[in-house]
C-alpha cells in the first residue's frame, strides 16, 4: 500500500482520497498518462491498429502492414469534372468535391448546356413532343426523325383556284386549303366551241366525238385535224315545184378547177351530185362534159360513170394514165316518178390493189327536167 | 357494138307506166346499191345504156372504143420511164383503127364468152334485188 497522501499522483499512480485509481488508454489520442493500467493490447484499445490499415512493409506496434499503396499519379480530374457534390481523390489533394453542375435539355429552347445530363430513355422526342415526323418538312431528318411526305415546302406553289379542277382541294402558297374552281367541260359534236376548263379528253380522238370528222366527209385534199379529205366536191340543189311547172328546168354546175379524188382499189369516188325535187312524173336528162385524167404514174384503170335515180347510164373509157387531161362526156335519161331524184357523176376504180387518183379540171354537169 | 350484160344492184321503185319513155325510165335504184351491169372491166371502151329488161335482169349497152390509148412511156433507149416513187410513167396517144377494133373484140369476148351465171361469178356481184314498191 502506498504511503501517499490523500489525493494525488505518485509513482504508483493516481490516488483519490488515498485510494489508487487505474487508468485506461484512449483510442482517441496517443497519450499515455501516468498511472496504473490493467493489462491489454493496443489493438484492443484501437481496432484500427490492424495490418489491413498499415501500408505494406511498415510495422506499427508489431503489426506488419499489408496495404499496397494506390498510385494516383495519373489522376487528372478537377473539381469541375466531377458532379457536385460528389467527392474524389486527386493527385494534388487527399479529397476533393466536384463542382460539375447537373443540367438538362428542355423544350423551352434549343440550349444544350454544359454539365451533367441525367438524359431521358424516351429520347429527345420525350422532352419535346413536337419533335415528330408530322412536324418535319419532307426530305429533312431532325435527330433521326424523317419528315413526313405530307409536310411540303409550299413557298413556290403558284396554283390559283382557277387552276385546279372543281371540286378538288389544294394548299396554296399561303398554306390555306382551297377548292379549285376549274370547270369540267368537253368538246361536243353539237358545235365547234372549244371551252376553257378541264377536258377529260377522248382516247379515240376528235373523230370519236364527232364521227363525221372522217376523210370521206372532208373535201378532197383538205386536212382537218389530221384527217386528209377524200370527199369529192358535191353540189346539191333542189328544183322548186314552180320550176318544174315550166316546160323544162335545167340544173347545171360548173366543176371547179381542179377536183381531185383518191379512190381505193375497186371503189367508187363520187365527184358531183345533183338532187332534183320533182313535183310530178318527169323525164330526167343528165349530161357531163369534163376534162379528166388519172394520176400521171401507174396504170390507174379509172372510168367515169353517170347515174340517174340509182340506175347506171353509161361508163367512159379509161381515164388517160399519162396525167394529160382529155375530154369525156356522156348523156342519159330516164323517166321518174315524183319525189327527190338524184343524178351523180362517179369515178370507179378497176384497180385490183393500188389506190388511184382522179382529176377533173373543169367541166359541166347538168340535169334537166322535162314534164312527161 | 351492143352487148347484153346481167344486172346487179337494188330496185327501189318500178313504174311501168313510164317505160314508154325509154332509157332507164320507170326504174329507180338504190343510191347505195344502184342498178348497174355486173362490175366487169370491159377495157378501153365506153358504153351507154340502151335498155333494161327486168324479165331477164339484163341491160343492153352500146359499146364504143376509146379514141385514145395510154401506154408505157419509154426513153430513147427503150427503157421504161418511172416517177420518183418508181411507178411507171405512161403517155397517151390517139388509138389506131386496129386498136379500136381490138378494144371492141376484148369487150365482146369478156361478155359473150361467158354465160350469165359465169359473169355473176366472175364479177362477184349478187343478182338484181327487187324489193319493189310503187305503182305496178
Amino acid at each position: 500500500m502506498s504511503p501517499v497522501a490523500i489525493s494525488g499522483v505518485d509513482k504508483q499512480g493516481v490516488y483519490v482520497n488515498g485510494v489508487q485509481v487505474k487508468q485506461a488508454l484512449d483510442p482517441a489520442n496517443e497519450t499515455v498518462n501516468k498511472g496504473v493500467y490493467d493489462p491489454t493490447t493496443l489493438s484492443a484499445v484501437d481496432g484500427d491498429l490492424a495490418v489491413g490499415n498499415i501500408e505494406q512493409g511498415v510495422t506499427i506496434f508489431g503489426k506488419l502492414g499489408t496495404v499496397v499503396p494506390m498510385d494516383v499519379s495519373d489522376a487528372n480530374a478537377a473539381v469541375g469534372d466531377v458532379k457536385d457534390p460528389k467527392t474524389f481523390y486527386s493527385v494534388a489533394a487527399p479529397r476533393k468535391t466536384g463542382t460539375m453542375p447537373t443540367v438538362a435539355i428542355t423544350n423551352a429552347n434549343d440550349n444544350y448546356p454544359a454539365g451533367y445530363h441525367a438524359g431521358n430513355v424516351g429520347g429527345l422526342d420525350a422532352i419535346d413532343l413536337d419533335l415528330a415526323s408530322a412536324n418535319i418538312k419532307s426530305g429533312v431528318i431532325i435527330f433521326g426523325k424523317a419528315g413526313a411526305a405530307t409536310v411540303q415546302d409550299i413557298s413556290t406553289a403558284d396554283a390559283a383556284v382557277t387552276d385546279v379542277k372543281d371540286p378538288k382541294t389544294f394548299f396554296s402558297v399561303t398554306g390555306a386549303r382551297k377548292t379549285g374552281t376549274m370547270p369540267t367541260v368537253a368538246i361536243t359534236a353539237a358545235n365547234d366551241d372549244y371551252p376553257a376548263g378541264y377536258h377529260a379528253g377522248n382516247v379515240g380522238g376528235l373523230d370519236a366525238i364527232d364521227a363525221d370528222l372522217a376523210p370521206g366527209n372532208i373535201k378532197d385534199g383538205v386536212t382537218i385535224f389530221g384527217k386528209l379529205g377524200t370527199y369529192a366536191q358535191t353540189i346539191t340543189h333542189d328544183v322548186q315545184d314552180s320550176d318544174v311547172d315550166s316546160a323544162a328546168t335545167t340544173l347545171s354546175r360548173q366543176l371547179d378547177y381542179e377536183v381531185t379524188s383518191y379512190i381505193a382499189a375497186g371503189a367508187d369516188g363520187v365527184f358531183l351530185t345533183l338532187t332534183i325535187n320533182c313535183a310530178q312524173a318527169t323525164v330526167l336528162e343528165a349530161a357531163y362534159f369534163v376534162n379528166a385524167c388519172g394520176d400521171g404514174a401507174g396504170d390507174n384503170n379509172l372510168k367515169l360513170q353517170m347515174y340517174i335515180d340509182g340506175v347506171a347510164q353509161g361508163e367512159s373509157a379509161n381515164l388517160t394514165a399519162s396525167g394529160v387531161f382529155h375530154l369525156f362526156y356522156d348523156t342519159g335519161y330516164g323517166s321518174v316518178a315524183s319525189g327527190n331524184r338524184i343524178v351523180y357523176l362517179n369515178c370507179h376504180s378497176y384497180e385490183a390493189s393500188d389506190a388511184s387518183r382522179a382529176f377533173i379540171s373543169g367541166g359541166l354537169f347538168a340535169a334537166a327536167c322535162r314534164l312527161v | 357494138m351492143r352487148l347484153t350484160i346481167p344486172l346487179t344492184g337494188t330496185i327501189l321503185e318500178y313504174h311501168p307506166e313510164l317505160l314508154q319513155y325509154g332509157g332507164s325510165s320507170g326504174i329507180s335504184g338504190d343510191p347505195n346499191d344502184p342498178v348497174r351491169p355486173v362490175t366487169i372491166d370491159l377495157g378501153n371502151v365506153s358504153w351507154k345504156l340502151v335498155s333494161i329488161d327486168l324479165e331477164t335482169e339484163t341491160m343492153e349497152i352500146e359499146v364504143t372504143p376509146s379514141d385514145n390509148v395510154s401506154e408505157l412511156d419509154l426513153d430513147t433507149e427503150g427503157k421504161q420511164k418511172v416517177d420518183t416513187e418508181g411507178k411507171p410513167l405512161y403517155k397517151t396517144r390517139p388509138a389506131t383503127g386496129v386498136e379500136k377494133l381490138g378494144f371492141l373484140d376484148n369487150a365482146k369476148n369478156l361478155i359473150e364468152g361467158h354465160t350469165k351465171d359465169e359473169l355473176y361469178q366472175i364479177s362477184k356481184c349478187p343478182k338484181l334485188k327487187k324489193p319493189l314498191k310503187g305503182v305496178q
